[in-house]
């Protein structure tokens, strides 16, 4: 076989193996795979002999055109229906056909072929009929007989129906007696039916076997009949086997592809529209998670000037901010040691510390933000699952009642906890430390630092200069210059902390912007389906390909068949 | 007897027609109800029924697999051609009638062969030509025939033009005797044989006929062909032959039988009409009242089964709603102060609707001052819904939840139905708009997640039998109401004395309300272990009220061809047939 066919058989297997979940393909692949074993096993006999089947209604001579093709009484022929029971084999020496229940007959000098008597395929022995179809499953051509009294039967015509296109024909009308022939009349209702009829023959095989057996010349009254030995014996060259047989694959295989592709071909729209409907709700399912997380995780602001603090106090720097700084150690206490203090609040200090450390933020503590996350993608999974469902695809699922999808959700809050880091770990944290950097500058701190300073350093040259000019100081201006001092650090400290205040709600709008633009393009939570959809997506265009290749082929066998020969010669 | 048996009869086959045009809608199920039986349907239609109106004239058909040569036969017997001889297979179309014209008149106002379409027989061509109406009968006026006796051409019964078939078995039925024209080839083929087989044994008598036969050593191959026939068959009817090559059917115009004591035409017309008629009916209906059984029998079960299939349909979406726990809002939550409020006195409850309101009001004022506070989510706490709007929201995401759920074991369950259910649900949820479904479903749950009043009744006696059987209680209650609705009286007392009245509106208005609220809180508090009882009956209805919208809104629009192709099961047509049958039976 040309690699054409073979590259196509190939294509035409792996989508006959396909066991996935998308159903118009596996409601295909019993018969695909049947039609690929059948292509499969012609493919092998491709070099092999031509069968040739002799079939027909009982009693209208297919014994005896066989009979008078050998030129001797190989079948045994007779007036009482049905008289073949057995098929008869009659082939060229050396040669055999794989089926050991039939009958053999050696000696044919008809090279590269192989001629089959069927027994009849319309009697009351239905046994028959299924020997018939037998016979038709291996031939390569079929011998259409019929006689004028006999040749528009239903039984024979019902064993045919399904091959058409996938077998030559050729009509053989046995008894021909008188001057009128129902050719045109047979011929025209085997076209109206969509069969092809490759050639004609008109003969009397009885006259010929009669002639044959006494030994005569050839006359000129058995019509067709030297025709008919011609054409098995020097047209059938072997090219022209490989022709019919390489033509009879191709039109099995036309007929295979062409039916999958009508079954699949009008799922277009509805994969574009199923796609279209999975990104939506893809998107959907982000949005609602990041309003669970924006609604629960953002509004909570002294989790954020708790955060903000941790990063201050290792960088404070001047009086004002180790003062802050111890401000903020004390202010800290019950969240640090939240163990051993009653009224302690281990939560505020274990959710900051993964806000800004990018811990496993949804684990099982967390149950509200959990639950409120589980139920959203169980909405959308059971939207998902039932657009796949009205679609045509069989998604496993795990239970009768709506699948939960366990694993699906798994994944997804992994996805949706790592998105989340990556912007609390990322931007945040950059965020909050830029900011306590800020704080904590060299400059803000001399700035901060600068008032006590040039207050203490202005009460020390008051008590100098009076020391000197021997006057001391009242208790009263020590308790006045401390209540002073007092007073500003009790400012400043207060300012200072109302800026990273102001500063970790800064830094929480950003943060909170971050994360929408982090959920934004959607989170990929229905993996499976998508990969499903993919890959109908890409059968459905591989099924496509397939039948334009073999198109191609049909068309290039066409052609080759014109260059290269002559018609089958329709005979006159 | 004939006059029960008639009317049964009568009224069977109409029976079977409006069954049979009840189902006319949906051809795949009318086929797979009514396989199997044009046998019996035609015999009801072309011979029993018409047999009623009694007309004692013996019908003999001409019947034969293709180019075996009826036509031919039909001819010799009528000594004249007026059935066309072509060479062709599948020549004649159209059967032809030749009858006494006395007769022949009588089948042109379709009394003899009722059911086809009559037309005076003109030209041999007639039987050929195109363009004739379905079921035309060419009637031709013989006066050779006696009135006893017409003759029937029929189509071939096993080319590849199967509406001759149909046709050849119409005139099967409405034959009393059938002419087996074989040939040689045609002899022992599976659809000559059956054919003849399934005359004889609906009550015909066949009489085989060997066309085309070898005269040479006395016609023995034609004999003994003939009796593997007969074998076949079953027939006991003496066999007849013709010769091969009769050139000219005028000249040769008898067919003897293969014993050589009489020809076809004498044997027909010495037939004894009454006795055969009377056996051929009475045979006609044994095998009607057999075969229609089989019938019968499937069709109640195919009833069955699609009662069965929308049962399960609709069952599920009963299964599907209990899976709704809906919570209770602040309507039902009001009906224990609706109660409250209505078994205190007129002064205590204008006290309680009074200071109700003013509670509202402080209520309102509160929560729009709290709520900057409180607007405060947490990552850890579980959210409660509590507002109506919350609930909503809630109840409508189960309920979307549940209806798509549903609608995808709906989709998945009729993918994987059997016949004859399959058919009519195939595909029909795969195009279901479920947006639009959803729309409907919530607005049909949702519409009445208020109390309704039933529901509303059956609180009121819930909390009535609690107000009766706890008597105690229910005093001690009583006391604590009146008691402390003197306490703002009892607080404004003495800062009137103080003040000389200056504060004591204040502390009525601030303590009013409260000590009101707080009693009815208490008395709604021993409520407590009432509420399950409450609850759950308004559960049920919510549910029930869930699965009323998902028959309607989800399932009945797809379920339409179903319950279309159901309605003839179910009505009383399939009893009457019964009954009828069982009739025919016993009258057979």
């Amino acid at each position: 076989m040309p690699t054409g066919i073979v590259d196509i058989l190939d294509r035409l297997e792996d989508l006959a193996a396909y066991d996935g979940p998308w159903r118009p393909l596996r409601a295909e692949t019993a018969l695909l795979n049947e039609r690929v074993r059948e292509l499969r096993a012609r493919e092998q006999r491709l070099d092999e002999l031509l069968v040739i089947a002799l079939v027909g209604g009982s009693g209208v001579g297919k014994s005896t055109l066989l009979n008078a093709l050998a030129g001797d009484q190989l079948a045994p022929v007779s007036e009482f229906r049905p008289c073949t029971s057995v098929p008869t084999v009659y082939h060229p020496p050396g040669t055999r056909l794989g089926h050991d229940s039939w009958r053999g007959v050696s000696g044919s000098a008809l090279e590269h072929l192989v001629i089959i008597d069927t027994p009849d395929s319309d009697t009351v022995v239905r046994e028959h009929r299924a020997l018939v179809t037998e016979v038709l499953a291996v031939c390569d051509l079929i011998m259409l007989c019929g006689s004028p009294e006999k040749y528009l039967d239903e039984a024979t015509w019902s064993l045919l129906r399904d091959l058409k296109s996938e077998r030559t024909l050729a009509c053989v009308e046995t008894k021909a007696d008188t001057a009128e022939t129902v050719r045109e009349h047979w011929v025209s209702r085997l076209e109206r039916e969509g069969f092809k009829v490759a050639d004609y023959f008109r003969t009397s095989p009885r006259r010929t076997l009669d002639r044959k057996l006494a030994g005569r010349e050839p006359g000129n009254d058995e019509y067709d009949f030297p025709r008919l030995e011609r054409f098995l014996q020097h047209e059938l060259s072997r090219e022209r086997i490989r022709r019919i047989k390489r033509s009879n694959a191709l039109g099995l295989l036309t007929k295979t592809v062409g039916a999958l592709h009508e079954r699949v071909a009008p799922g277009e729209e509805a994969l574009t529209a199923l796609r279209g409907r999975l990104d939506d709700v893809e998107r959907e399912l982000a949005k609602r998670a990041c309003d669970i997380i924006r609604r629960r995780l953002f509004t909570e602001p002294h989790l954020w000037n708790f955060a903000l603090g941790r990063e201050i106090g290792p960088r404070a720097k001047g009086i004002v901010g180790t003062l802050f700084r111890l401000l903020e150690a004390v202010r800290t206490v019950p969240a640090r040691f939240a163990q051993w203090m009653p009224w302690g609040s281990r939560g505020i200090g274990r959710k900051a510390a993964a806000l800004l450390s990018g811990d496993e933020l949804f684990n099982e503590d967390l149950a509200g933000a959990l639950n409120e996350v589980a139920a959203a993608y169980k909405g959308a999974y059971s939207e998902v699952s039932l657009a796949f469902a009205q679609a045509g695809f069989d998604m496993p699922e795990g239970d009768e009642q709506g699948g939960e999808d366990e694993a699906g959700l798994q994944s997804f809050r992994e996805e949706l906890n790592r998105r989340i880091m990556n912007v609390l770990a990322g931007p945040a944290h950059e965020r909050l430390v830029a900011r306590a950097r800020t704080l904590t500058s060299w400059p803000a701190a001399l700035l901060a630092d600068l008032p006590p300073l040039a207050f203490v350093l202005f009460s020390g040259y008051r008590i100098v200069r009076d020391y000197f000019s021997d006057a001391l100081l009242s208790g009263g201006f020590f308790l006045h210059a401390g209540a002073v001092l007092a007073i500003i650090l009790g400012v400043e400290l207060a300012a200072l902390s109302l800026a990273a205040r102001a500063l970790a709600w800064t830094a929480r709008r950003a943060s909170g912007r971050d994360l929408r633009l982090a959920l934004a393009e959607g989170l990929p939570a229905f993996t499976e389906e998508r990969a499903a959809l993919n890959g109908a997506a890409a059968l459905r265009n591989g099924i496509q390909e397939l039948r334009t290749a073999v198109l191609g082929q049909a068309v290039e066998d066409n052609i080759g068949d014109e260059s290269n020969a002559g018609e089958p010669n329709a005979g006159s | 007897m004939h006059d029960i048996l008639g009317q049964a009869l009568s009224e069977f086959d109409t029976a079977v027609r409006e069954f049979r045009e009840a189902l006319a809608f949906d051809p795949p199920l009318r086929d797979t109800v009514f396989a199997d039986t044009s046998g019996w349907a035609n015999l009801l239609t072309y011979k029993l029924v018409p047999h009623l109106a009694g007309e004692g004239c013996l019908i003999a058909a001409v019947a034969g697999g293709t180019n075996s040569g009826k036509s031919t036969v039909f001819n010799t017997l009528l000594g004249a051609a007026i059935s066309p001889v072509v060479p062709t297979a599948a020549a004649t179309r159209h059967p032809v009638i030749a009858a006494h014209p006395d007769r022949a008149r009588q089948c042109l106002e379709g009394k003899l062969v009722p059911e086809f379409k009559p037309a005076p027989w003109k030209a041999p061509g007639d039987a050929l030509a195109d363009g004739q109406p379905d079921g035309r009968l060419f009637v031709a006026a013989r006066e050779g025939l006696g009135n006893r006796l017409a003759l029937l051409d029929t189509p071939d019964i096993d080319s590849i033009e199967k509406r001759h078939w149909a046709v050849a078995e119409h005139i099967r039925a409405a034959g009393d005797v059938v002419i087996a024209v074989l040939t040689g080839e045609k002899y022992r083929d599976e659809r000559v044989v059956d054919f003849f087989r399934d005359a004889l044994a609906s009550g015909r008598m066949v009489v085989p006929l060997m066309n085309k036969a070898d005269p040479s050593g006395d016609f023995a191959i034609a004999r003994r062909q003939l009796d593997e026939f007969r074998a076949d068959v079953a027939t006991e009817a003496p066999a007849f032959l013709l010769p091969l090559r009769i050139g000219d059917t005028e000249a040769c115009s008898t067919i003897r039988s293969a014993d050589g004591v009489t020809d076809l035409r004498t044997y027909l017309e010495e037939l004894d009409v009454p006795a055969i008629k009377h056996r051929v009916y009475r045979d006609t209906v044994a095998h009607f009242a057999e075969a229609a059984t089989e019938f019968l029998e499937r069709a109640e079960q195919m009833g069955a089964v699609l009662k069965g299939v929308a049962d399960e349909f609709e069952g599920r979406a009963t299964a599907f709603a209990a899976r709704y726990d809906p919570a209770p809002g602040a309507a039902v939550g009001g009906l224990f102060h609706e109660f409250v409020q209505r078994k205190r006195g007129a002064v205590r409850r204008l006290i309680g609707a009074t200071s109700g309101a003013v509670a509202r009001g402080v209520t309102a004022v509160a929560k729009t001052v709290t709520g900057a506070f409180h607007k405060r989510g947490t990552l850890d706490t579980a959210h409660e819904p509590c507002s109506d709007a919350e609930l909503r929201t809630v109840h409508q995401e189960a309920i979307e939840n549940i209806t798509r759920d549903l609608a995808r074991s709906y989709v998945e369950s009729s993918r994987n139905l059997r016949e004859p259910a399959a058919h009519l649900l195939i595909g029909a949820f795969d195009t279901l708009d479920v947006d639009e479904a959803l729309r409907a479903v919530i607005t049909d749950v949702l519409r009445t997640a208020s109390v309704s009043e039933d529901f509303r009744r059956h609180a009121n006696l819930t909390l009535e039998a609690w107000w009766s059987d706890h008597k105690g209680k229910r005093r001690a209650l009583e006391a604590l109401d009146t008691l402390l609705a003197a306490v703002p009286a009892a607080i404004a007392a003495p800062i009137s004395i103080y003040t000389g009245g200056v504060g004591v509106p204040e502390a009525m208005v601030f303590a009013g309300p409260i000590v009101e609220q707080f009693v009815a809180r208490v008395i709604e508090f021993q409520f407590g272990d009432a509420m399950f009882d409450f609850l759950s009956p308004w559960k049920a209805e919510q549910q029930q009220t869930l699965a009323d919208a998902l028959r309607r809104r989800l399932i009945r629009p797809k379920m339409e061809a179903l319950e279309r192709a159901r309605a003839p099961f179910e009505g009383d047509l399939l009893d009457k047939l019964r009954r009828c049958h069982e009739q025919c039976r016993q009258e057979s």
